[in-house]
């Protein structure tokens, strides 16, 4: 890790987890049980283009661990781990095929969030009737995926290239 | 810029696939409709502790292994949740009714309440 890329991993942590906690504030969820904003998603996609993929898969981790345990409840984290990274993983994929803009990457990680998030649900609830929630689910975290990816697009091209010759 | 456009045009297709399927799914597998007969299914952490004849108006409190207590209201063929110890109370937000193929999850109590046909009744057999 170059030491000037270390000060741009701080910030964008910090970013990445103030977004979580307004998320924590707005969470009795708005129109689906399960779905979120997704709005730390945005510093990962931003992280994801202008930094690269390590980086995204750190600053992703760093978020979701110290975020679960400072504001959420206590099994937060076996929910947005495994889901965290399959999807950051999903978003890498649909980044590295170029077939896609940060819009389509964007959704393609909210979509895989969301359904991972409800297979370790009916897990743990030990039933897979939850599943039967799952398509609305799907349907608004996609929508949201596309309104944060439009997001992300339009910081990429007003700062990203500031951030790349800094990180 | 041709490169562009093509990504452009992948997004969209990406986003319609993913709106049918949501679709698809829940037209012919996820909904689990019924009509006549209805029973309704109440499992906690993975059993199930009560089945309910949708008819009658009743109300139970189910109590799971840590103490966390909800309760279940049927009135006049709606189900609610009610009084729950949870922290987000999203189980209190949707109620199930005959056909609605809905299903009430309470996941930090691990609660299901869900609306099943009733096996007995053969005039609920479609």
């Amino acid at each position: 890790m170059r030491e000037n890329s270390l000060a741009s991993f701080g910030v964008l942590s910090a970013l990445a987890m103030i977004f979580s906690y307004v998320e924590f504030l707005l969470l009795p969820s708005f129109f689906v049980p399960g779905v979120k904003l997704g709005i730390a998603n945005l510093v990962i996609l931003v992280v994801l283009y202008v930094l690269g993929e390590r980086e995204a898969l750190f600053i992703n981790i760093t978020r979701i661990i110290l975020s679960s345990l400072l504001f959420a409840t206590t099994n937060a984290l076996l929910y947005s781990l495994p889901a965290g990274i399959l999807s950051l993983a999903m978003m890498i994929f649909a980044k590295k095929s170029s077939h896609f803009t940060p819009v389509g990457v964007s959704i393609m990680g909210a979509v895989c969030h969301i359904i991972v998030q409800f297979f370790v649900a009916s897990f743990i609830v030990g039933t897979m009737s939850v599943l039967r929630l799952l398509p609305l689910a799907v349907v608004v975290s996609a929508t949201m995926g596309m309104v944060l990816g439009l997001i992300a697009c339009s910081v990429l091209n007003s700062v990203g290239k500031k951030l790349k010759k800094r990180g | 810029m041709e490169k562009l456009k093509k990504q452009r045009r992948n997004d969209r297709i990406l986003f319609a696939c993913i709106l049918a399927a949501a679709l698809f799914s829940y037209v012919f597998l996820g909904s689990n409709r019924t009509f006549f007969g209805a029973n309704v299914v109440v499992k906690s952490e993975g059993k199930t502790v009560y089945t309910l004849p949708l008819k009658e108006d009743t109300s139970i409190t189910v109590k799971n292994s840590h103490e966390e207590e909800n309760t279940v209201v049927i009135k006049n063929g709606v189900v609610k949740v009610q009084n729950s110890t949870c922290k987000n109370h999203d189980c209190e937000k949707i109620t199930l009714k005959k056909g609605s193929g809905n299903v009430i999850v309470c996941l930090p109590n691990k609660l299901i309440v869900e609306i099943v046909n009733d096996e007995n009744d053969l005039d609920g057999v479609m």
